[in-house]
């Protein structure tokens, strides 16, 4: 799923990294689950931005993540741009698509 | 009579007179503040948000210790909301672009909010509810306009209470000694508010529609939590018919409820002391309702978070003597020395760079001691309190002996400037370090010398010893307080403790946890302090011990090489010494 680039290879010219990601949990892209990623996504130099179908939201910020009220199998678009984005892009997209926020809560306690 | 029905989210009956909480929520003015006023507005608007922030922090800690982290990390989620970056922006441009009072931009952000969710959401986000959004509106809202009455924090009696709607927060810090059950016109099945009553045990109905205006407080209701049922003013049969259903259930699941009042007592007359651990001053009477002999760590943190300028000596006296005054001049109340990172305090405290590894660096009593009159003006305040009751004092997080000294010195001066000064004090109050760091427990013999008392802080003696950060998921579960390497470090510093006659508790979570009480009275603690809540679930675990049979568990589980083979162990013993509460989750 990841399209840029390989997992770990240097990026050295900044382009955005992308990932399609689709939602497995079955709650949807819940508010735990939506705050523990952004919380992962927080812990990274580079922008993050999440995007379904049209609309396009900081990954970074929780209350935007859950405006995009992905359900159960959406489809979302994984952008990461900045000097971390390569090792940003795997840590964000498993977090993403996990089938449960119960691995994620540990972020969160 | 009147019969209502609504949607079960919470088992168990209840029956007792009704608590009807005012339906009228705040209201918030549009106001504008004048251009000069929009810094001072700013300022204003984040210190609320870090105190909001602070206190979900706290009510996840609380919560994780008592219900789980499953549970915990809703107010986990919600205190990143006050840290939301979108929403801080949106914030701070309501208040300097369009120069809105703080609470109208909060007000109006939160209903924003949870109109995009509405929207954007289709509601099909079960857990996530308004009740969620109202919770962040209330918290801050809370800490904007001051302390608010709060009707649910001053129980006389026990009530069942009737609500327009709860918050999950406003649930959570119901008093199950003080509420029998709740039920409220609004919510759902799935809302985080039945699902926190749910894991509390505290029936519950919601979603009844109005009622409010058919009930006045003191009125007799019956919660069937079970059925879904509200009944108020029962008739005489109905009453009698719930009340023998009421008991049978207590009589069954119960079993620590009838206990709470007991002594902590084991089998063979060994008493094993609980106090409690505190955080803020209203929890002394937590304390008190769980029968606990004291408070035994009472962290001072509070005082500093969420402000812009330190706390006074008459602030940190005020709050030290309300916690004396609940506890009266015979339980001893320990207060601890400020335990914060650098880079969680006031401005003026902060790093000048950020550090690289904040746990390992200027954080609790190294900061303290490089900030001299910050670490004197509590320590006068907490000599003064001594006057009124049996304080002690605590420092936390040494690791030699020369910072103890400089401790206990800095402390000797501060009493001769008191005497100078013609205060009242208590010359010998006594003096106390954390034990959690290795370097601490591994030099107990000679800090036992230098102290009254000693409390092992197992939170961060894990953290240190197995250099792994419990939040860090990818190295979590290597922190475990069943490490036997920690379980070896406890061991030493109480056997250190007891060869010298020093005191000696714990006082990390592991205490509180009654899967390790017949553990740690078998490594010879006779005094454990603890979050007031886990109090009556390992008493019932002391008064079903022999001291001999703990010593025999402490010595097998000592021989053991990993921390699942300690919980296995341990979780075998359970059962067999108290069968009732294995069933019980706290593992």
């Amino acid at each position: 799923m990841v399209t840029a680039v390989e997992h770990g290879q240097p990026n050295a010219d900044n382009s955005p990294l992308r990932a399609t990601v689709v939602v497995r949990n079955p709650k949807g892209l819940h508010m735990r689950a939506a705050f523990a990623f952004s919380k992962l996504a927080g812990k990274f130099r580079s922008t993050v931005l999440v995007r379904k179908q049209d609309r396009t939201v900081d990954g970074k910020s929780g209350t935007r993540l859950m405006t995009l009220g992905a359900l159960p199998d959406t489809e979302l678009v994984l952008e990461v741009t900045g000097e971390d984005a390569a090792t940003a892009l795997p840590v964000l997209t498993k977090a993403l698509g996990a089938p449960s926020a119960d691995g994620l809560d540990k972020l969160l306690n | 009579m009147i019969t209502l029905r609504g949607i079960p989210v919470s088992a168990g009956v209840a029956i007792g007179p009704a608590l009807v909480l005012d339906a009228e929520g705040v209201r918030i003015p549009q106001r504008r503040v004048s251009p000069e006023q929009v810094e001072s507005e700013v300022g204003r608007l984040h210190a609320a948000l870090a105190a909001a922030a602070f206190e979900a922090t706290q009510t996840q800690r609380d919560i994780t210790t008592r219900l789980g982290p499953k549970y915990g990390s809703i107010f986990a989620a919600h205190a990143l909301i006050f840290e939301d970056p979108a929403l801080l922006a949106d914030l701070d441009a309501s208040v300097r672009t369009e120069r809105f009072a703080a609470e109208y931009a909060v007000s109006r952000a939160i209903r924003d909010l949870v109109r995009t969710f509405e929207k954007e959401g289709e509601g099909t986000f079960l857990a996530w509810r308004s009740a969620d959004l109202f919770d962040i509106e209330k918290r801050i809202l809370k800490h904007l306009l001051g302390n608010r009455r709060e009707p649910l924090q001053d129980l006389r009696e026990p009530v069942v209470v009737l609500a327009r709607d709860l918050t999950p927060s406003e649930t959570a810090v119901l008093d199950k000694n003080m509420v029998f059950a709740f039920a409220t016109e609004h919510g759902g099945r799935t809302s985080h508010t039945a699902i926190i009553a749910n894991a509390m045990e505290l029936p519950a109905v919601v979603g009844l529609g109005h009622f409010l205006n058919d009930v006045a407080s003191g009125d007799t209701v019956v919660v069937d939590g079970a059925e879904g049922v509200l009944i108020i003013d029962p008739d005489p049969a109905v009453e009698a018919q719930y009340r023998k259903a009421r008991d049978t259930r207590l009589s069954r699941s119960g079993y620590w409820v009838v206990e709470r009042y007991l002594p902590s007592v084991t089998r063979d007359g060994t008493t094993v002391e609980l106090l409690g651990n505190i955080e803020f001053p209203d929890e002394a009477t937590a304390c008190t309702a769980r029968g606990a002999a004291g408070v035994g760590l009472y962290r001072t943190e509070f005082l500093y978070v969420g402000r812009d300028s330190d706390p006074t000596e008459e602030e940190h006296l005020r709050a030290y003597l309300r916690v004396i005054r609940e506890m009266g001049e015979d339980r001893p109340v320990v207060i601890r020395t400020l335990d914060l990172g650098a880079d969680k305090f006031v401005a003026t405290h902060g790093p000048k760079e950020p550090e690289k590894n904040p746990s390992l660096g200027v954080r609790s009593v190294r900061l303290c001691l490089r900030d001299t009159p910050l670490f004197r003006k509590q320590l006068r305040a907490i000599l003064r309190a001594s006057a009124f009751g049996d304080v002690r004092v605590m420092f936390p997080m040494i690791s030699t002996i020369p910072e103890l000294r400089k401790c206990i010195f800095l402390l000797n001066e501060v009493k001769e400037d008191l005497r100078e000064a013609g205060e009242r004090f208590n010359p010998d109050i006594p003096v106390g370090t954390m034990i959690e760091v290795p370097s601490a427990a591994i030099m107990a013999n000679e800090f036992a010398r230098e102290v009254d008392f000693f409390s092992i802080g197992t939170n961060d003696l894990i953290q240190y010893t197995l250099a792994a950060d419990r939040t860090n998921e990818l190295v979590a579960d290597l922190y475990s307080p069943a490490d036997p390497a920690v379980l070896r470090l406890i061991k030493a510093v109480v056997d250190a403790a007891r060869t010298h006659g020093t005191g000696v508790n714990v006082c990390g979570e592991m205490s509180g946890d009654p899967l390790f009480t017949p553990l740690l009275v078998g490594m010879g603690l006779r005094q454990l302090s603890l979050a007031p809540n886990n109090l009556p679930a390992v008493k019932a675990v002391v008064r079903r011990l022999e001291v001999g049979d703990a010593e025999r568990i402490a010595t097998e589980a000592l021989t053991l090489e990993s921390a699942r083979d300690v919980i296995n162990y341990l979780l075998r013993e359970r059962k067999r010494i108290h069968p009732e509460a294995a069933g019980g989750g706290e593992e």
